[in-house]
């Protein structure tokens, strides 16, 4: 079955992004993989060939730029699928023990679907949350942070009960309407500075500073 | 070898009373990313100023600003954006590069989902002055957060009459879209991301010619950070001369750095370029939780320096960090304790590059992807040699400086620099199969 | 502009590669993703150079060195790739000649290159002749540190029937990708991964016939592999003959590699002015019936039974065969014969009296020809009526193509074609808008701008005074171009006569275009120039059954449909038993195109050089010695004897001079070639069924594809999977 027959809004919305040339419909290849793999949680070889037809090029490309990126699958992954960072950041914060825990309580190794169809495991490189490290992310969607033993057992019960929690996305420092900044938990931060002036008024239009 | 725990001197920081966070001023606000709460705060002033200047003014503002590209390679954005042909009659793109993927960078992520506005203006800003009449905001695929409220807000502003045609009765029309990355670090390089922007392989392309001639499907295209866009906006809003005003001479400007491994506080802290490592980690970060024997200046491709008094009183700015034989990359400062074994601690980091190579050019792809991560995997797991270390250094030679960009070069730097500063623990490793710190329980219980 | 290379100073036009500059000067790097046909891409990092560049000072001149007076040389602080460097006004360079940053840094870079090559070439079929083998003798280390296991993959992975892949030996220099990208046009192979597992591969079922063998010439490693030649020799075991393809019209130059009398392997040559370095796969698989079961003696019918004879019991049968036919022999000949076979039997036909001769495939009427595929690939708009290229000239296909990237033909150099035209850019934009295609659709149609469903020569009246929209589009393509041309195929030239001519020229003349009109047959315009066709009362080649006795050179009419056989005898001389040898009452063993010495020319008047390569063929002869035994036979004193004879024949009365040709060939001017009637239809069709190979039958056959993707998912690690703990 073709998959964006019925989809010809999203199809146009995705191609008017891109110029109206060979080059520009070209553009449109990893917005129609992830609306595939969004889906479908992966791209089979079907999907590739029709989303070549749509950016008119081969099923040869297609498999060649979605082989590149690291997120594509092509093999169906479970309903969900975790990926936990295990670049330095995360793993100074213990995120190879996480690894280890995970595929040891889900029973699952990478490359392969939890007998029960929920989980699939891949180790991934640096998702940008250094600062709340160790990560995971579940699926194409948000990132779980600050992730100690007990957390990763929450997520774990919720996961195998169907209620995952929200993905939360703490912000740990952040700035007071005074100019100060602080973090989440109302800790200021660089207490040694006491002669701090506001921001300047804004330059008006046409104005100097 | 142990190194000395220094204690904190004196602390400089925010002795210039005209700073205050302009950047993060918002984030984490309640709401701060909708339309509403950017304007409530001042939203779209330096947009409002840029169309009274008009484009050749903004692009002098900027260059006065002595604002430098916030990405990692410092290049000055004003003279990068005057770099756009004028009148060439055809159409221009901008990019925004949203594709933090170096490895200790998290600043663009909290951008991105909790002001999206202050970078949508930043590239009404940029491409009014650049003649583009197209945006694009690449942001990488695992960020997915932010791509939606990124959509959103441009969702709003294009409601808003702040993107399309004749924008607040200008004459300038200006489209922004979002295309999102899919897990490549590659894409962070200019051309490699506009060739995964045209749906091709993530290569990087030959230059010349340089972007600002043939680009984004040939045209003229110009690639700034996120970071530099936001600053564009507020230095349109605050003016040129508030933002001259902070950092040092040659180093102007606010800049985002972030913190990372055991320290008390980590995050990101905005701060003015100069300030110290001692005071971003003792006065704002709080402090190190453990004995710390290395500092990555900028994001895991800068060269590691070591922690002692020296490298503490290092201004955090462009050139004080060369000249201390590092970079000032995208400012993200990541700490290595000392009761880490500094080959694993390494290895970590080449196996992201031999991951994340793209596999053009054949050091990058037989050298670091095949060999120096195999060298590693080999000394870790105890089974080196004596001899190993020289023959690292002489691959690093073959390899550095000889790839087509610089994913290689960028692997080298933790490299190097950590056998130059710590060469005993090397030599013991492959020596006697054990390395000097064992691993260690990382995890936290809660 | 001045270049010094290690000291020597070459003058060289500007927007040369720092490669090219240094070949110039007589020096050397190894280089392995460069090619002169196709786009720099500094993949490899072979070729890296030390390179330094004069800088202007404020008064515009180049500051000076004050100790020598001359220009102070800045050297870039890395080695630089040179096939992506230009080289500019007063660059010095230094070679691993004179620098050993540059011989360390290019030995290192040899030991990444083999750091996952299998060490199999005494088992490699490129071995001998391998770019990477040679480089390795001379930049490389000598011996691998590499203490690790070799990547192991797929050693027999077949991308067509034609190419197989050796995973394990490719060294990633993207050529065969660009090649496809940028020569056929065609997106069907490409890298696929990245990193370290980077292979390459295609998802369109294999490979597509039509240019796919050019990938095995130019892999610079032993990972594309011939598969019709595979495992069949030793690449210093084989005769190496220069020679020119005469399957089709284009005369491409080739090479025939032979070994003990075998043509196992066919490979292409270099001509700037005819393929440039690109053959078809017809012209490379297609040789297998130049060793597969040939004729090899003369076969003589006796008792209703063809049985084997020698040359004079043939002979004697053609003596008794011919008596009473007189002058009523008709002599036949393929339309690939050489000018000095053709010239044999005009001759002969002279001193006959016969009016009955003739070439096959022709057109009763062939409009002139004025363009050459140069024109063809610097055209700014190009026409093609009623024409299957991949039928009848496939590198004409290849030439418009490259027209419609830019036309840009590689500059040439001491050392030959530039190794680096920093003009050729990856994945080139494209002007289909400037092809128009009118006629029945062919592979042309997926590149042309202009497509126009059409056929017979009523297309050329159409396209004159267009009718539909996309005529009138076609048409004013052709008036708004400076240097259009006008390519026309057996579709219209079918029912071509003087008329058609008349409207060609003044359509032609009007809109300033050059006009190709592709011969039937791979010399049919060298054959028509001689008025080999039938006389005032000959009947022609069709007409066969019409004339007493026959004599059919390597033409099959009765596998055609139509008459076999003469009215009273025929005698036919062929490489193989054809269905009319079958039918003949002598039987005369012929000699391929590969066996020949002689000339030929091409679609666009090239003299082209034919040679002859060691092929067993027992005692086949070539037309000139077997028209000489029917002369012999008839009684008569044949007027031409020898190779030689025919050249000084085709000088004295064409004032051809064939015996001293330049490599690439010489262009002739056209010369009108007579009208005769032909009384059939030429229905191009070039793989013929003898030429097809059989890997299998060659005992080097490969799986199927089923089996070849179970074979591939062992042993290449990661197939893209969620997950991948690497």
């Amino acid at each position: 079955m073709n998959y964006f027959a019925d989809k010809q809004l999203l199809v146009a919305d995705i191609f008017s992004r891109y110029p109206d040339s060979p080059q520009g419909r070209r553009s449109a290849l990893m917005p129609l993989l992830r609306e595939v793999q969004d889906a479908e949680g992966f791209v089979s070889e079907a999907r590739m060939a029709e989303i070549a037809a749509l950016c008119g090029t081969t099923a040869t490309e297609v498999r060649s730029v979605m082989s590149f990126y690291s997120t594509y699958h092509t093999l169906p992954t479970g309903r969900y699928h975790l990926q936990v960072c295990s670049t330095l950041m995360c793993s100074l914060a213990g995120s190879d023990e996480l690894w280890d825990h995970l595929v040891s309580a889900l029973d699952v190794q990478p490359g392969d679907v939890s007998a029960d169809g929920r989980f699939s495991v891949q180790k991934v490189e640096c998702l940008g949350s250094c600062g709340t490290a160790p990560v995971v992310q579940i699926n194409d969607e948000g990132y779980y942070e600050n992730v100690t033993r007990s957390k990763c057992d929450r997520l774990i019960a919720a996961m195998r009960a169907d209620i995952p929690p929200l993905p939360d996305n703490p912000v740990p420092v952040t700035v007071r309407e005074d100019g100060r900044q602080m973090t989440a938990t109302g800790e200021r931060v660089g207490a040694s500075i006491h002669d701090r002036g506001p921001l300047p008024m804004p330059t008006r239009p046409g104005g100097e500073a | 070898m142990t190194v000395a725990d220094p204690a904190p001197l004196a602390i400089t920081s925010g002795k210039d009373p005209r700073f205050a966070p302009s950047l993060y001023a918002h984030v984490g606000q309640d709401r701060s990313w909708t339309l509403d709460y950017f304007r409530g705060h001042g939203g779209y002033q330096g947009l409002r100023r840029a169309f009274a200047m008009g484009p050749d003014a903004v692009i002098d503002e900027v260059k006065k600003s002595g604002l430098r590209g916030r990405g990692g390679a410092g290049f000055p954005t004003g003279l990068k954006w005057s770099f756009m042909p004028l009148n060439d009659g055809k159409p221009h793109f901008i990019i925004c590069n949203a594709d933090e993927s170096e490895p200790g960078s998290f600043k663009d992520r909290y951008l991105l989902s909790e002001d999206p506005h202050q970078l949508i203006e930043g590239m009404l800003i940029g491409g009014y002055a650049m003649r583009a009449s197209v945006g694009y905001v690449y942001i990488r695929g695992e960020y997915v957060h932010a791509a939606e409220r990124m959509w959103a807000a441009i969702e709003e502003a294009r409601a808003a009459g702040l993107l399309g045609q004749n924008i607040l009765g200008s004459g300038f029309d200006f489209q922004l879209y979002v295309h999102r990355g899919a897990g490549a670090y590659i894409c962070g390089e200019e051309t490699a991301l506009m060739n995964s922007l045209e749906g091709l392989r993530a290569n990087p392309r030959l230059k010349p010619p340089f972007p600002a001639a043939a680009g984004l499907y040939g045209l003229p295209t110009t690639i700034n950070n996120v970071e530099t866009f936001c600053a564009a906006t507020q230095i349109l809003k605050y003016g040129a001369d508030w933002h001259a005003g902070m950092g040092t001479e040659k180093s102007k400007g606010m800049k985002l750095f972030q913190i990372s491994g055991p320290v008390a506080r980590p995050g990101v802290y905005e701060l003015p370029l100069g300030t110290t490592f001692r005071e971003l980690i003792y006065d704002w970060a709080g402090g190190p939780l453990e004995p710390i024997k290395a500092i990555i200046p900028g994001g895991s491709s800068c060269p590691m320096l070591r922690w002692d008094e020296a490298t503490l009183d290092t201004p955090m700015d462009y050139e004080a960090i060369a000249a201390a034989g590092s970079m000032l990359g995208t400012g993200g400062v990541t700490l290595v304790p000392q009761a880490d074994c500094i080959v694993d601690v390494t290895w970590n980091l080449v196996r992201f590059y031999a991951h994340e190579s793209c596999g053009k050019c054949t050091p990058c792809r037989e050298g670091i992807s095949g060999w120096m991560v195999n060298m590693y995997a080999k000394l870790v797991r105890g089974r080196g040699v004596p001899g190993d270390v020289e023959l690292i250094l002489d691959m690093s030679e073959n390899i550095g400086g000889r790839s087509f960009c610089a994913l290689a070069d960028a692997c080298l730097g933790p490299v190097l620099s950590s056998i130059k500063l710590f060469r005993e623990e090397y030599d013991v490793l492959a020596q006697t199969g054990q390395p000097m710190h064992p691993p260690r329980r990382r995890w936290k219980e809660a | 502009m001045k270049v010094t290379v290690d000291g020597i100073q070459v003058d060289l036009p500007a927007g040369t590669s720092a490669i090219d500059a240094v070949f110039h000067a007589g020096r050397d790097v190894p280089y392995f993703c460069a090619h002169a046909y196709l786009s720099p891409v500094g993949a490899c990092r072979m070729c890296l150079v030390e390179a330094g560049t004069p800088r202007k000072g404020k008064d515009g001149e180049f500051e000076l060195d004050e100790a020598t007076g001359q220009p102070r040389v800045f050297w870039m602080p890395k080695p630089m790739a040179s096939c992506t460097m230009q080289a500019t006004e007063g660059m010095h360079i230094r070679t691993a000649r004179t620098s050993d940053v540059v011989a360390k840094a290019q030995a290192g870079m040899m030991e990444f290159t083999l750091l996952n090559h299998p060490l199999d070439c005494p088992t490699c079929d490129k071995g001998g002749a391998c770019e990477l083998q040679d480089r390795a003798f001379e930049y490389g280390y000598g011996a691998s540190r590499y203490g690790f296991d070799r990547r192991h993959a797929d050693k027999h992975y077949a991308l067509s029937d034609f190419i197989i892949l050796d995973q394990e030996r490719c060294i990633h220099c993207k050529r065969c990708v660009r090649y496809f990208e940028e020569v056929p046009g065609q997106e069907v192979l490409d890298f696929i991964e990245r990193g370290g597992h980077t292979f390459i591969d295609t998802e369109e079922g294999g490979l597509p016939v039509g240019f796919q063998g050019n990938i095995a010439d130019i892999c610079p490693v032993g990972a594309l592999l011939d598969n019709v030649a595979r495992f069949r020799g030793r690449n210093w075991e084989y005769d190496h003959t220069p020679t020119t393809c005469t399957l089709c019209p284009v005369g491409c130059s080739i090479t025939v590699d032979a070994r003990n009398g075998r043509l196992e392997r066919v490979v292409a040559g270099e001509n700037r002015d005819v393929n440039e370095l690109w053959i078809c796969d017809a012209g490379r698989f297609g040789h297998v019936f130049a060793t597969e079961e040939r004729l090899t003696v003369p076969l003589v019918r006796v008792g209703g039974e063809l049985r084997e004879a020698t040359w004079d019991q043939a002979v004697e049968a053609m003596r008794q065969g011919f008596l009473g036919h007189g002058g009523n022999v008709g002599l036949y000949l393929n339309a690939d014969s050489t000018l000095e076979e053709g010239a044999a039997l005009v001759a002969l036909a002279e001193a006959i009296g016969t009016a009955s001769l003739d070439h096959w495939p022709r057109y009763a009427h062939t409009p002139m020809s004025t363009a050459t595929l140069t024109d063809v690939a610097t055209a700014d708009a190009v026409v093609v009526l009623g024409a299957d290229l991949g039928e009848e000239a496939p590198v004409v296909e290849l030439r418009i193509l490259e027209a419609l990237r830019g036309g840009l033909l590689p500059p040439e150099f001491a050392h030959g074609t530039a190794i680096a035209d920093l003009r050729l850019t990856e994945r080139p934009s494209r002007t289909p808008e400037k092809l128009a295609v009118i006629g029945r659709e062919s592979r042309l149609w997926g590149h042309a701008g202009i497509r126009v469903a059409a056929s017979g020569p009523d297309a050329l009246t159409r396209l004159a005074r267009p009718d539909t929209p996309e005529l009138q589009a076609a048409l004013r393509l052709l008036e708004g171009a400076g240097k259009p041309v006008l390519i026309l195929g057996a579709d219209v030239l079918n029912g071509a006569d003087a008329a058609f001519s008349a409207a060609l020229g003044s359509l032609a003349g009007r809109v300033g275009a050059k006009v190709l009109a592709l011969p039937a047959g791979a010399n049919s315009r060298g054959l028509g120039g001689l008025n080999l066709v039938p006389g005032a009362g000959g009947m022609p080649y069709a007409r066969l059954d019409g004339v007493g006795a026959a004599f059919i050179s390597r033409l099959d009419p009765a596998a055609q449909g139509l008459p076999g056989r003469a009215r009273g005898f025929t005698v036919v001389h062929d490489t193989h038993l054809t269905a009319t040898a079958g039918l003949a009452d002598v039987v005369l063993p012929a000699v391929t195109g590969y066996e020949k010495r002689g000339t030929t020319i091409n679609l666009e008047g090239r003299l082209l050089p034919l040679t002859q390569a060691p092929l067993r063929a027992g005692e086949g002869a070539d037309l000139i010695r077997a028209l000489a035994a029917v002369a012999e036979a008839l009684g008569i004193r044949p007027p031409v004897r020898g190779l030689r004879g025919a050249q000084t024949w085709l000088e004295g009365r064409y004032g051809l001079r064939l015996a001293e040709l330049p490599a690439g060939g010489l262009l002739q001017p056209p010369r009108p070639a007579q009208d005769a009637a032909t009384g059939t239809a030429h229905t191009p069709n070039l793989w013929k069924p003898r030429m097809v190979p059989h890997p299998e039958r060659r005992g080097s056959g490969v799986l199927g594809r089923e089996a070849r993707t179970e074979l591939w998912e062992l042993p290449m690690a990661p197939a893209p999977r969620p997950g991948g703990d690497d």
